[in-house]
């Protein structure tokens, strides 16, 4: 995305440099210009966006077809993940979620306090954590490995520590909770 | 001045339309439109499409009675008819494309 918003400016800039060195009345008339450049392709470009975004904003929607489900509630200034552990027993965690690679699953996410909001950036979108209401986002973590989430609503001064992370595991090989668990600080 | 109130009907039935669909699509959510099925299918989308395609023969209708003719005047009268019906066209398709009611 970065690349093909480079590509357009770099390619309006260099239009803006023709345009400053042609002389008067020369060039394609004002169709290409108008219909083609001003219509046309402002309209090409945000179709794909906003199709792009329809895309991801329905791959995070939490649908009816028994994914696992994992609880996450918030409060000044941490999280509280409840999720299957090493054998399958549910666990509840501190600021640490582990979630299992390639398997759809949805978050519930919840406050016991103020408004936080739950974002792990490589995992998509962001979600309120509102008290007494349990919002759902759709999660698909990709490969194994160690991401980082933070609130992304202010909540109070504790609000720019209150990251956390996520363990991304291989399914079936539960990472040790002795090494991987506990100091969000480190 | 006439002409620029047929220049203004297409953008002002794409505004209402989208109005309507959307004020339509809360209502529908609120009563539970998704769970009813029609023949055709979930009665949401069924209803917000109606009143998609309905609104769509209005504008076709827009541009079949607008005055025509070399002016300026006509030529923006068409624009306006024209940008109406895309409008409506694009902006509502997602009564198709995305799931409702989240
Ligand atoms: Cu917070």
């Amino acid at each position: 995305m970065l690349l093909g918003a480079a590509a357009i400016t770099a390619f309006v800039l260099i239009l803006l440099a023709i345009a400053w060195r042609r002389s008067e009345g020369s060039g394609p008339d004002e169709r290409v210009w108008t219909l083609g450049l001003g219509v046309g392709f402002v309209m090409t470009v945000l179709v794909a966006l906003v199709g792009y975004g329809f895309w991801v904003g329905e791959r995070i929607l939490p649908r009816t077809d028994g994914a696992l489900r994992i609880t996450a509630e918030a409060q000044q200034w941490g999280w509280v993940f409840t999720q299957p552990g090493p054998d399958g027993a549910v666990i509840e965690t501190q600021d640490v979620l582990y979630v299992p690679a390639r398997t759809p699953l949805d978050l519930e996410i919840t406050s016991t306090d103020v408004i936080h909001s739950f974002w792990v950036p490589r995992l998509g979108g962001k979600m309120d954590a509102v008290p007494g209401r349990a919002n759902v986002l759709r999660l698909f973590a990709e490969a194994p490995g160690e991401l980082e989430g933070l609130c992304a609503e202010f909540c109070g001064l504790g609000h720019s520590f209150m990251r956390f992370r996520v363990i991304v595991y291989e399914p079936g090989a539960f990472p040790d909770l002795s090494t991987s668990d506990g100091d969000e600080n480190e | 001045m006439r002409w620029a109130a047929w220049m203004l009907a297409g953008p002002l039935l794409w505004a209402g339309l989208f109005s309507v669909v959307y004020a339509l699509h809360g209502v529908g959510c609120a009563w539970g439109w998704p769970a009813l099925t029609t023949p055709i299918g979930q009665a949401q989308v069924v209803i917000l499409a109606a009143v998609w395609v309905g609104g769509l023969a209005l504008h076709a209708i827009l541009i079949w009675q607008m005055p025509r003719g070399p002016s300026r005047e006509d030529r923006l009268v068409s624009y306006g008819a024209w940008i109406g019906l895309v409008a409506s066209l694009l902006t509502l398709a997602p009564i198709l494309l995305t799931s409702t009611c989240f």
